[in-house]
């Protein structure tokens, strides 16, 4: 199940599912080939059992499995909020099952046998969206973070200006003198960490705290 | 005295006398008596004792030939002792002369009248013969009119002698003649002789045919007097000639309607007998004479050791002998012949081998003309049935390529890396080859299928057929979400037949029951198939699913041709699996409980060079 490599160890993943060992053994080659770590597993069960390696990754999946089939599967890892980027592979060019892959968020859905660059293609595209949403999750984390540390009259001011209220206005709003809102203010910017009134505007948004539109 | 002669008489005629007989008979004895009390009580001198003739005279008619001897002696007797009672020893007298006169005319009266009794007799006897004889004596004079009529006559025509005499002969018979009668009588009269056949009628107005012999009798002046005629009844033996040609007709005409001839062969000698319709089989000219050489002339010379093998049974006096050959006729038509043959014996212990031989040339093409239909037939269902699997065995194919090529691709990308990893490239391309194995392997299996050839008669291991049926359709099995089990429970399975058409048949069963439990929701779908040998000995398969089963409606049609239940089916599935295990000499049943799904039996008889 493990073709762990160390030509990159710190490089991004390719998991493979598919219940045929000569296909899983050709595309670990492959991936292998052009130096990618590949994981390699014959049924969703098994790799369930695997680590998330907190790395860019991606999953290469059959669209016939034994037991379960491949989009199945995808539902069922949507269902647990499981944001790995699929790649189907398919031994049959069925339009309407690949038309639901890639509606339920599938990178790609190739037919057998393949272009081998279109499949690495397709995987340094899943690699670059996940890494893309590993960025941003982070990103949301520290927000989230920072957003934590307000009072709740800083959060209040926050929503009131994200709103694009004048100073003047938050103090009327929340019965406070307009000195009390600037500091609250200042605060808000220093514990967000926002640059410019127009990132803060951004991250109100990002957090749903922003104006209702 | 009387006394003495009586006994004779009674051996002669043991059945009691007429009464008028005896009679007569007492009324001689009393005249003998009377003559001998004249003769011996008064002189009268006359020979009285010549008298005795009467009595003689009488006795003839009275007894038979030594009666009348024995009644002549007597009269010499009571002659000569009346001559003693009267005249003593005096042989010299006149008396004495009269008594020699009286001898030799009672001598002399005895020897005529035996004469005449003799010729007499003969005509009673030649009389009494003629009534016995069943043949009609019939007389009659030139105007037609009966004079005699015998006892056969009466027998025949149920008329009496008294109502026949006197009537004419053509109003009281009506005979019919195939020629007319003026011309009859013309013949009779030139010739005096006419034969022929002549239908008559009896009394009740039944017809009667007899065979009439007439000659003509003629008076003094040579005229025609009277016709006698024997008339002889041949209904019996007409009806039985007209049963037997009938028979005949009907031998004939059945052999050609079933084109059976008959041939007979006679051992040691050799000759033969063939029937017109063996003639015909053998395309026999009518004067060509039933050789031996000329059936083995006929005979195809690929057949003709077989032919001389049973000839050759014959000659040894096999009680039966049964042969199916060939026959090469001049134009090259090849005929199919059956022959059936048991030896006849007759009293003389003469040995005959009477056989029936039969065309079967008609029967043998249909025979083989349906075999190739089946044959066709068989071969259409296999595509057809490759054909549903179309899908399954595409993919079949298509993974080991996908394998192939992404293998290829990977190993080239090995190969261009700046320090080529030739390791990687070494498996990669030993992955490659072991999948073009495996896609020509499902390649050469479809081909197996789909090729058209003659079944064949091989021994073959049934478990090895299952198998790779079931390579076939396991995609198949698999997309459907079955789950397919099968259990062995001999160690080998060897019988004759067709490995293809076993495989049809077998893979035929599968898809059914896939095809029964595809549209089963819920519950885990499993085929079970199973391997095992009966108690009698018989080598079985199993196909068991646990689909909606079987309605006892269909169960009775279910291998009928163009009978199916699915919307887009055939209906020659199961009717050709059918008509496969039938040529195997197996069986094919089906057995069902509502609900419980179905199961599919094969039975084949065991090979037998296996068990012995």
């Amino acid at each position: 199940m493990n073709d762990d490599s160390s030509y990159a160890a710190k490089g991004p993943v390719v998991f493979v599912i598919d219940d045929e060992a000569p296909m899983r053994e050709a595309l670990s080659s492959l991936f292998r080939s052009v130096g990618l770590r590949v994981e390699t597993f014959s049924s969703p069960t098994e790799f369930l059992q695997c680590p998330d390696p907190d790395l860019p990754s991606c999953l290469v999946l059959d669209v016939r499995l034994q037991g379960a089939s491949g989009l199945e599967f995808q539902h069922q890892l949507a269902e647990s909020k499981v944001a790995l980027p699929i790649i189907f592979i398919s031994g049959h060019g069925d339009i309407a099952m690949s038309v639901k892959a890639m509606k339920a968020g599938a990178v790609d859905f190739l037919v057998k046998p393949f272009r081998d660059q279109d499949l690495l293609d397709a995987v340094a595209a899943a690699h670059q969206r996940d890494a893309k949403r590993r960025e941003i999750d982070q990103k949301d984390a520290g927000l989230h973070a920072c957003y934590q540390s307000l009072t709740a009259r800083e959060r209040e001011v926050m929503a009131h200006a994200a709103k694009g209220l004048m100073n003047k206005q938050i103090a009327g709003e929340m019965n406070l003198s307009e000195i009390t809102v600037k500091i609250h203010r200042g605060h808000v910017m220093k514990k967000m960490r926002a640059k410019s009134f127009a990132d803060l505007v951004r991250m109100a948004e990002t957090l749903g705290v922003g104006p209702k539109r | 005295m009387k006394i003495s002669i009586e006994p004779t008489v009674a051996v002669e005629n043991p059945p009691p006398l007429a009464p008028r007989t005896l009679l007569q008979r007492s009324g001689a004895a009393t005249l003998a008596s009377i003559i001998f009390i004249i003769d011996t009580l008064t002189s009268i001198h006359i020979a009285i004792a010549v008298l005795y003739v009467a009595v003689i005279l009488m006795s003839v008619n009275l007894f038979s030939r030594k009666g009348v001897i024995g009644v002549s002696l007597c009269c010499i007797g009571l002659t000569l002792t009346a001559f003693f009672l009267s005249h003593g020893t005096d042989f010299n007298s006149s008396a004495f002369a009269r008594c020699l006169v009286s001898l030799s005319a009672i001598g002399i009266t005895t020897l005529l009248a035996l004469k005449n009794k003799a010729a007499n007799d003969e005509l009673q006897e030649q009389v009494r013969l003629l009534a016995q004889t069943h043949d009609a004596i019939i007389v009659r004079n030139m105007n037609g009119v009966i004079t005699t009529w015998s006892p056969g006559a009466e027998a025949l025509y149920g008329w009496s002698k008294a109502q026949a005499i006197g009537q004419d002969f053509r109003t009281l018979l009506r005979p019919q003649l195939t020629l007319p009668w003026e011309q009859m009588m013309n013949s009779l009269i030139e010739t005096g002789q006419w034969e022929g056949e002549v239908v008559e009628h009896r009394r009740d107005g039944s017809p009667v045919t007899v065979v009439s012999r007439c000659s003509l009798s003629r008076d003094e002046n040579n005229q025609p007097k009277a016709v006698l005629a024997t008339h002889n009844d041949i209904t019996e033996q007409k009806r039985a000639i007209n049963a037997l040609r009938r028979s005949e007709a009907f031998l004939a005409g059945a052999q050609w309607l079933s084109q059976t001839g008959s041939i007979g062969l006679k051992i040691p000698s050799g000759e033969m007998y063939w029937s017109n319709e063996a003639r015909r089989i053998f395309e026999f000219g009518d004067e060509e004479l039933p050789l031996l050489s000329s059936v083995l002339k006929k005979t195809h010379p690929d057949d003709l050791d077989l032919v001389k093998t049973s000839i050759k049974h014959a000659y040894q006096k096999e009680p039966h002998i049964k042969v199916e050959y060939r026959l090469l006729m001049v134009d090259g038509r090849v005929k199919h012949v059956q022959m059936l043959a048991h030896p006849v014996h007759d009293a003389a212990g003469n040995f005959e081998y009477i056989g029936a031989l039969m065309d079967v040339t008609d029967a043998k093409m249909s025979e083989e003309a349906l075999h190739r239909s089946q044959t066709e037939l068989a071969h259409v269902t296999r595509i057809t049935t490759l054909g549903e699997l179309a899908a399954s065995i595409a993919h079949e194919v298509n993974q080991p390529l996908a394998a192939v090529t992404t293998n290829c691709t990977a190993g080239l990308r090995w190969l261009n890396r700046e320090v080529p990893d030739l390791d990687e490239v070494r498996s990669a391309m030993e992955r490659m080859m072991s999948e073009t194995h495996r896609a020509s392997e499902v390649i050469r299996r479809i081909r197996a299928m789909s090729r058209k050839t003659d079944p064949q008669s091989v021994p073959i291991d049934l478990m090895e057929v299952i198998e790779e049926a079931l390579a076939l359709v396991d995609r198949e099995v698999r997309r459907n979400k079955i789950v397919l089990d099968h259990q062995y429970d001999i160690a080998a399975a060897e019988i004759i037949g067709d490995r293809v058409q076993l495989q049809q048949v077998i893979i035929n069963l599968i898809i059914n029951g896939v095809q029964a439990m595809s549209n089963a929701k819920g519950k885990p779908r499993t085929l079970h198939l199973r391997l095992r040998r009966s108690d009698a000995g018989e080598v079985c398969v199993d196909v068991q699913d646990n689909g909606p089963g079987i309605s006892p409606q269909s169960m009775p049609k279910l291998f009928n041709a163009f009978y199916t239940t699915k919307p887009d089916g055939m209906g020659m599935g199961l009717s050709i699996c059918r008509s496969i295990i039938d040529a195997h000499g197996g069986r094919i049943w089906a057995t069902s409980e509502a609900g419980e799904g179905a199961v599919f039996h094969l039975s084949f008889p065991t090979n037998n060079k296996e068990s012995a």
